[in-house]
């Protein structure tokens, strides 16, 4: 059982990958910490599990990509506060990804569990 | 034993506090242990609390017009029923059978009294029955799945999937908590 989720959590770390012109695989969650080099937008991977967003902050860029995925028996959204964009819902295993813009920094939530809070800081270029 | 005996009193009674106390000390339960279940047994307490919940949340809807309550209701219908069919299919999957016993019975026939007590009731006082109801159910059967069942449950993946059903419950706890502070 522990097994297969350490599998399960090695699967997903190595999908983190980048998107753009180089294509690299980058089995590393510090990706966030590296600086952008211009032109390439980054996919980030947040895990909803145990009715939390991990991880629960996240830093990203203008044109990156944001993948949220339920790891939960219980379907969850990522939900900004005032409603501007959504997830849509996400039964266990299914994913949604949305390209970051300037409007998604700030909290989100998930419409189901409203105690349920991420949040969204835009690194400047 | 207990804390065991106080969990299922509190499940018996819950919050609207209208059944008799001399039912809650004569009641047949006491004389039995929940620790005892076997896993299929447990099974089926967890699955009839899951349909317990359920049967709440369609009466809320049926009867509330409160945004925050609705919302609660149907999140209590949307992982109460996949918490059940993740159950379902594992008992599947071990060809097995959840079996009917002492606890499932108590919990079903305490949870008719509390359905018609609810259904007496109307608009900001249906809430604040529903909600306090909810916060005290949660408590009463996440005080029971973590103390009793889990540590005895058998079966590997039967215990993981209660595990995660704990975290969902606890969430829905807090979250119960949160609407009955903003319904006072
Ligand atoms: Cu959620």
């Amino acid at each position: 059982m522990k097994n297969n989720a350490i599998k399960r959590r090695a699967v997903l770390v190595a999908r983190i990958i980048m998107v753009g012109a180089t294509g690299v695989l980058v089995a590393s969650t510090g990706l966030s910490r590296f600086a952008n080099a211009a032109g390439n937008h980054r996919e980030y991977l947040v895990e909803i599990r145990n009715l939390r967003f991990v991880p629960e902050e996240l830093e990203v860029a203008v044109g990156d990509t944001i993948r949220w995925i339920n790891q939960d028996i219980s379907p969850h959204t990522a939900t900004a506060l005032d409603g501007e964009w959504d997830t849509q819902e996400l039964i266990q295993g299914q994913s949604h990804s949305l390209v970051v813009t300037q409007e998604m920094a700030g909290e989100y939530y998930c419409l189901f569990h409203p105690h349920m809070r991420g949040k969204i800081r835009l690194r400047q270029e | 034993m207990k804390k065991l005996a106080s969990v299922i009193l509190t499940l018996g009674t819950l919050t609207l506090g209208s059944l008799p106390l001399s039912l809650a000390f004569t009641s047949p339960v006491l004389a039995e242990n929940p620790a005892e279940l076997n896993d299929l047994e447990i099974a089926h307490v967890a699955y009839s609390a899951d349909n317990i919940d359920i049967r709440y949340a369609h009466l809320a809807l049926a009867l509330s017009d409160n945004p925050e309550v609705r919302t609660f209701a149907q999140t209590m219908i949307r992982d109460h029923e996949a918490v059940n069919k993740a159950a379902l299919d594992l008992l599947g999957k071990l060809g097995a059978t959840a079996q009917d016993n002492f606890l499932s019975q108590t919990l079903n026939s305490n949870s008719e009294k509390i359905i018609t007590d609810l259904a007496a009731l109307r608009g900001a006082e249906f809430d604040h029955a529903y909600a306090t109801n909810e916060l005290a159910y949660h408590k009463a059967v996440n005080e029971l799945v973590e103390h009793s069942f889990i540590p005895n449950i058998e079966n590997a993946e039967v215990k993981a999937l209660f595990k995660q059903g704990l975290e969902i419950f606890k969430g829905h706890e807090h979250h119960a908590e949160m609407m009955v502070q903003k319904l006072k």
